[in-house]
């Protein structure tokens, strides 16, 4: 008698834990949202990790974003619901204009998304050669917002793919670094690095990237990361 | 079994009668554990005693508490203690948006109900009264200093509300003011409350007419500069309704108060700058560890061996001296500091290492001799390898350089034990490091001498320092005047300021004779190191964002270190036994310095966001 009430309530218990998990779990989001910062259409490259893109859910008690985690090659995805969001471009961060409407992001499943941004400057046909220990890079420097200073013009060699102006290799060789009064835009900027002097020479594998930094923004446009051959 | 039930019966009934009728008496009993509202709001000396806790509440940045460990987030020092979190302050990639965040609407609360029940008390004397309204405006005025610094404008709150129901939350929003009208409430309070500080005049720990001028000449300072130089940045930084961004023209007026109000502390203050001891460099120590007739102090957070001390000094003292099983060597000191004090010659002060031509090391007989004859604030606020704290020398030594003549150059033989012997029988390490990767042995080849204790005992963590944190004292509102009489065309009455602390700093007379504003910069990151001006000072002047720009080669974003060397060379008598050193990167610290514009104003909190729909968000965030 005692045994089977026992059992009884063993599998009550049961019965409830395992049914009550569908209750009170829901399903994990699983709408993937992608999508790229692009100018013209051409995709753009910045620093991983700076704060430019943030979404918002209106209609929730809470207002607090959802922050984007923007790639170095300007790419992104975030794992959503489903559900109709504004994508907003955070003023300042990023090394381009401000543009201060939102973009409304309707998330049905897998949803792409490109979002348009105005560099200070941009750089184009970026080449990169290495020859008898010394990398050559040279590409030319574009204004897109009149009225825009050019602070300087780098070459940045580091030990990883990932490559900015902070994780990189020093100290940079005086040719790495053109000041932007010396730059005329729209012609082609040629910058050098040695690699045989330290810490470049003991590197089994090396990394460049071009950067240009526009006065008063802290942040760089960069080329796409070329894997240096020697 | 009949009688039995009959006393139960009794004892029930009377116990019964007992309980109902004792109630009266003993429910009309005044708790014995809590003060009531009249209880304290009636008597002078309840109501200070509110006061003080209060007080005790004003420092959620630098200090000896909480907020010990802000030098780390400039470049005056770096972490060198313990391997465990704080060690992230030596590897950030940048600032988080929310450092020195603040939005203390606890405090705020508090204060605005000692104000309310104060004014509704009807018993208390007028006068002692006044004084404590006004001590508690004072206290107010202050902390909204605190958050304006930090966030931009905030919601002036002035009343306390009272939670009645969820209807009643909207009535409840306040929206951030703009930035000017906070520093304008500031200002328009203090003037108000100026006079009425009578029974407090002498106090160096509580609010009087002097404390209320000097917040007065620095927030008035900090509001002029940020207008004036946020409007020179390229894209300044401001927000639709004006919560973040004063508007430039405001500078010169706010200039213009802080500058009167630093000249009425200068002429009719009872302040003299402390000039006590001949000994130039351990009179500026003492300019903070004296507490008796210290002329110089004009608001300090005190402390006291009978129950508030502080383990600042278990901290940060050298590691010989360390009287504690853990700690000492939290916050050392950088390279790069130390090279800014400039030489009493008028040279500047980068130090000489290297010949010249950069062909070999400089060589000295003694670590002390590099550092001779610089500003004696540099030895007042940073212990040099070789100088003397607690009467004991700190040997600072990172190891040997042998000499090897078949190769023509030098060998570095270093170990990981502190106080070693080398094989020629001479010190090998000193015994206060410096090591590279050790816990609290320090990393950049100095240790703290501003603001640590000297009294044997002080070490100890169950019985800790009583030096107190100066909050105001006359050498900054000598800096506060020079930099607004510079700023409003007034140069030679600012180059008399700047020289007049040059010269308590050991400099001779008029060591100046122009002024730059990147002078006048400089002298305040030398005079006011490690008391919490450096990181909001180049806030204010917007140059955080150049100076820790992220960039390994530029000259403040890494700590550097200055390791000495004994030279072991006995075919050389010029050179044997001499000392080198060598500038490196402190190794413990990797990241380079990284200042967002985010950073120059703190992130609001979330949940603050949330609660309150009419708050706006600081840009960048």
């Amino acid at each position: 008698m005692m045994n089977r009430q026992s059992f009884f309530f063993t599998l009550l218990t049961a019965v409830i834990f395992l049914g009550g998990c569908e209750l009170d779990n829901y399903d994990p989001p699983a709408s993937p949202l992608t999508g790229r910062l692009a100018h013209n259409g051409q995709p753009i490259e910045i620093r991983q990790g700076i704060n430019v893109l943030q979404l918002f859910q209106p209609g929730y008690e809470n207002v607090n974003p959802i922050a984007i985690q923007v790639k170095q090659d300007g790419s992104f995805s975030s794992m959503l619901f489903d559900g109709h969001y504004r994508l907003v471009r955070i003023g300042g961060n990023g090394p381009w204009d401000h543009i201060p409407d939102t973009i409304p992001v309707d998330v049905r499943g897998a949803t792409e998304v490109t979002v348009p941004v105005v560099p200070y400057f941009s750089i184009t046909d970026a080449t990169f050669a290495v020859d008898q220990g010394v990398l050559t890079a040279s590409c030319r420097v574009v204004n897109n917002v009149p009225g825009r200073q050019l602070e300087s013009v780098v070459l940045l060699v580091g030990k990883t793919t990932l490559l900015d102006h902070i994780y990189r290799l020093s100290p940079a060789g005086p040719q790495a670094n053109r000041p932007g009064a010396q730059v005329t835009l729209g012609e082609t900027v040629v910058l050098s690095q040695p690699l045989t002097g330290q810490p470049f020479a003991s590197e089994p594998n090396l990394f460049a990237r071009i950067g240009v930094k526009a006065v008063g923004n802290p942040e760089y446009l960069y080329s796409p990361v070329w894997r240096i051959a020697r | 079994m009949q009688v039995h039930k009959h006393i139960l019966k009794s004892i029930g009934a009377v116990a019964l009668v007992m309980l109902l009728v004792g109630c009266e008496k003993w429910l009309m009993r005044n708790p014995t554990d809590i003060l009531l509202d009249e209880q304290v709001w009636n008597d002078p000396k309840m109501a200070r005693s509110v006061l003080a806790n209060l007080y005790n509440r004003l420092q959620p940045f630098g200090g000896f508490e909480g907020g010990l460990l802000s030098p780390t987030d400039v470049d005056e020092a770096m972490w060198s203690g313990g391997l465990g979190a704080n060690n992230g302050r030596n590897t950030r990639v940048n600032y988080a948006f929310s450092i020195k965040q603040l939005w203390d609407y606890g405090l705020i609360r508090d204060i605005t109900l000692f104000l309310e029940n104060l004014e509704a008390s009807t018993v208390m004397d007028p006068e002692d009264k006044q004084q404590l309204l006004a001590e508690g405006r004072f206290i107010r005025a202050y902390v909204y200093f605190l958050h304006v610094k930090s966030m931009g404008g905030v919601p002036i709150v002035l009343k306390s509300y009272q939670y009645t129901g969820p209807d009643d939350v909207p009535s409840m929003r306040e929206p951030r003011a703009t930035e000017a009208a906070t520093y304008d409430f500031i200002a328009s309070e203090l003037d108000e409350i100026e006079h009425q500080l009578v029974q407090t005049a002498t106090s160096k720990t509580r609010a009087n007419r002097w404390t209320v001028l000097a917040l007065k000449s620095q927030a008035m300072l900090y509001a002029a500069s940020t207008a004036k130089y946020n409007g020179l940045m390229t894209d300044p930084i401001r927000t639709g309704g004006g919560e973040v961004g004063i508007p430039t023209e405001r500078a010169q007026g706010y200039y213009a108060q802080s500058l009167a109000a630093s000249r009425t502390i200068l002429t009719e203050g009872p302040f003299a700058l402390y000039e006590e001891n001949p000994d130039r460099a351990q009179n500026f120590y003492e300019l903070f560890a004296s507490k008796t007739n210290n002329r110089e102090v004009i608001w300090a957070f005190d402390y006291t061996l009978e129950g508030k001390y502080h383990a600042f000094t278990v901290e940060n003292i050298p590691r010989s001296l360390r009287e504690n099983a853990s700690g000492s060597a939290g916050v050392t000191p950088s390279l790069n500091l130390v090279e800014a004090y400039d030489f009493l010659d008028g040279r500047p002060g980068t130090l000489a290492i290297r010949t010249p031509d950069n062909s070999d090391f400089i060589y000295y007989d003694r670590p002390e001799d590099l550092f001779a004859g610089k500003d004696a604030r540099m030895a007042g606020t940073v212990i040099t390898p070789g100088s003397t704290f607690r009467g004991q020398r700190i040997e600072v030594q990172a190891g040997v350089m042998e000499w090897d003549a078949a190769a023509g150059r030098y060998n570095t033989r270093t170990n990981a034990t502190l106080g070693s012997n080398f094989a020629d029988g001479g010190p090998l390490v000193g015994a206060d490091g410096p090591l590279p990767n050790a816990a609290n042995v320090t990393n950049t080849g100095f240790y703290l001498r501003k603001y640590v204790d000297s009294r044997p005992g002080s070490g100890q963590a169950g019985q800790g320092s009583d030096m107190w944190w100066i909050r105001f004292r006359l050498g900054e509102i000598y800096l506060n005047a020079a930099e607004a009489a510079f700023e409003l065309g007034e140069e030679a009455s600012a180059l008399g300021y700047i020289n007049r602390l040059r010269q308590r700093a050991g400099f001779a007379e008029n060591s100046l004779q122009q002024l730059t504003m990147d002078k006048i910069r400089e002298e305040f990151r030398l005079e006011l190191a490690f008391e919490e001006h450096r990181y909001w000072d180049l806030k204010r002047w917007r140059t955080a964002h150049e100076v820790f720009d992220g960039n390994r080669q530029s000259p403040n974003t890494l700590i550097y270190a200055l390791w000495p060397y004994r030279v072991v060379r006995p075919g050389d008598p010029d050179k044997h036994n001499k000392y080198v050193f060598e500038r490196r990167v402190a190794p413990r610290f990797t990241q380079p310095r990284f200042f967002r514009l985010g950073n120059y104003y703190s992130s609001v909190p979330d949940n603050a966001l949330n609660g309150n729909p009419l708050l706006v968000r600081n840009p960048f965030h």
